[in-house]
């Protein structure tokens, strides 16, 4: 069967996960031959009193969808601030499409190198480093350092009034066991679920599986508990109560999700035997 | 402006890049310029595009390009990365030039990037070079090949030395393997210095050098088993024993002294206790 490649909003989104926060998510289809899976792709709209903010832009392939959506949000507010998590396609793709369309959007986060991806919005970029904030009116944004990641200039936020981590490609995972490919997927019907109401939790050979390929160094070093440990002390001295992925299931039970997590993590280190 | 590697069989193309602080995959400091690089494989009529470049380069490239395979020519295209330093003149080569394949890995097409309806009409050219994985979720564990002409093959491999999906091109007729994001260390003090670091040119690459490159975007490097990559490099060259390095960006690394020279280079990186 032809691979599809066009991406689609579930029916069960958009959807509010917390104070102000509405998980945006696109699907893309992977059409294998006895059954369709579906993979994230997740923006996240922060809405305060005055400013909004969009965490991650989605494929260009989405922009229609999430164009429809982010009208029907914003009610015919202008889309005040964008952060982009890191420079890949799923998260910074739609950039010259926001800026096309709200001319004064101001692009947030670690903008090294977009100058050189996106030279026409090069107006539109506001270098920020962890620690900064951006006022929403009643809510705010804050840039977080990125414990996880795979690209240098990845960085994650926090909307401390709604209590929700965005991370970018940190946790990250599939959570089906017979499911053999490496991006994280999920089936029809689990698009607008959380991990709390999700039916078959995750295992953490799915997390190790997805990790060793997306997170490919996790392969070389053998540091999963000092990443975890550093990432729960952040979660403790922000008040983290749910986490955003841009490619897996939002993560409303994130006490029950970190040690699988972890676990899939120690797993994808490959040369146990190699050490001293 | 474009420099031929090999007549007539390996062209480089591509910008500068001004070390200014606002690049992300170079040391914390940097100064000069490093170059962009996109590569022309040419056999007879045929060429396979190594890369695109970067976008603020957009201009000189397709001028370049149109120089060299005509105003509006066929020219295929293998992405060594779906990262943005590769692909982000995709769209407008697509507007002049006749794209005639594409060679990618990863799940999103690049072709989907595009605005206009061509696009439906461009994923149809796309080909998949990492459809087989295996059961440990490498990509692909050995060699595809690309025929650029009759004759004339690029062998595509996943490197083990790698962040992201990424793949290496190894031309035999000119004895050149592309690196991608590797190997990316050659930076020039003027915008107008040699892109090429062959035995004509004083080479003043230090060791230091070279792991500040790769720790930049290889950030996790130091605290990782090394081992096992130090091996597959020094097999790989072994194997192939290249003469010309082309990476994605960072001066070119021409003549089998100087690409030996390098690899030691990248080998004491990749033991960094020593650096």
């Amino acid at each position: 069967m032809e691979e599809q490649l066009v991406e689609t909003m579930s029916s069960d989104l958009p959807r509010s996960v917390a104070k102000g926060v509405t998980w945006m998510s696109s699907c893309l289809p992977f059409h294998l031959a006895d059954r369709v899976i579906h993979g994230h792709n997740s923006t996240y709209l922060v809405q305060g009193e005055h400013s909004s903010i969009l965490v991650d832009t989605g494929n260009p392939s989405s922009w229609p969808i999430i164009s429809s959506t982010l009208d029907e949000l914003l009610d015919g507010r202008e889309l005040s601030y964008v952060f982009p998590t890191h420079p890949e396609l799923p998260h910074t793709g739609n950039l010259p499409r926001l800026v096309e369309k709200y001319p004064n959007i101001q692009v947030v986060g670690d903008i090294r190198d977009y100058h050189l991806f996106y030279p026409q919005i090069v107006p539109n970029l506001h270098a920020k480093v962890p620690g900064d904030k951006v006022d929403l009116g009643g809510q705010e944004f804050v840039v977080v350092e990125a414990l996880i990641r795979d690209l240098p200039n990845t960085q994650w936020g926090f909307a401390p009034g709604a209590g929700v981590l965005f991370t970018a490609d940190g946790f990250c995972y599939m959570h089906r066991p017979e499911l053999d490919d490496e991006d994280p997927v999920h089936l029809p019907g689990e698009c607008g679920l959380t991990t709390g109401e999700l039916q078959v939790p995750i295992a953490v050979e799915n997390a190790a599986f997805f990790t060793g390929s997306a997170l490919y160094w996790a392969r070389f070093a053998n540091d999963a508990d000092a990443v975890y440990d550093r990432v729960l002390h952040l979660i403790d001295e922000l008040g983290v109560t749910s986490v955003a992925p841009t490619h897996g299931n939002f993560i409303s039970n994130i006490r029950d999700v970190e040690p699988i997590i972890r676990a899939g993590h120690k797993r994808a280190y490959r040369y146990e035997t190699a050490q001293p | 402006m474009f420099t031929s590697l090999h007549a007539d069989k390996l062209t480089v193309l591509g910008g500068n890049i001004p070390l200014d602080g606002r690049v992300s995959w170079v040391p914390q400091g940097a100064t000069g310029f490093q170059p962009s690089n996109a590569y022309l494989l040419a056999e007879g009529t045929s060429s396979l595009l190594v890369d695109s470049g970067l976008a603020v380069h957009s201009e000189e490239i397709l001028d370049d390009l149109a120089e060299l395979i005509g105003e509006g020519g066929g020219v295929s295209i293998f992405f060594t990365r779906s990262e943005m330093d590769c692909v982000s003149n995709l769209e407008r080569i697509a507007g002049r030039f006749d794209i005639e394949r594409l060679f990618t890995g990863g799940v999103i097409n690049p072709f989907d990037a595009f605005d206009d309806l061509s696009r439906m009409a461009l994923r149809g050219r796309r080909h998949q070079i990492d459809a087989h994985r295996t059961e440990e979720g490498d990509s692909l564990a050995r060699a595809a090949e690309i025929q650029i002409a009759p004759g004339r093959v690029l062998q595509v491999e996943s490197p083990l030395l790698r962040l992201l999906p990424t793949f290496w091109g190894w031309d035999q007729e000119t004895g050149t393997l592309f690196t991608s994001d590797t190997f990316t260390h050659g930076v020039m003090d003027r915008p107008d210095g040699q892109r090429i670091i062959d035995s004509t040119v004083e080479d003043t690459t230090t060791v230091e050098q070279v792991a500040g490159h790769l720790y930049a975007k290889y950030e996790w490097i130091p605290r990782s088993t090394c081992e096992p990559l130090r091996e597959w490099l020094q097999d790989k060259f072994d194997t192939l024993d290249p003469e010309i390095i082309a990476p994605s960006r960072g001066c070119v690394l021409k003549g089998r002294d100087v690409v030996r020279r390098h690899l030691d280079f990248m080998l004491d990186a990749l033991t960094p206790q020593l650096v």
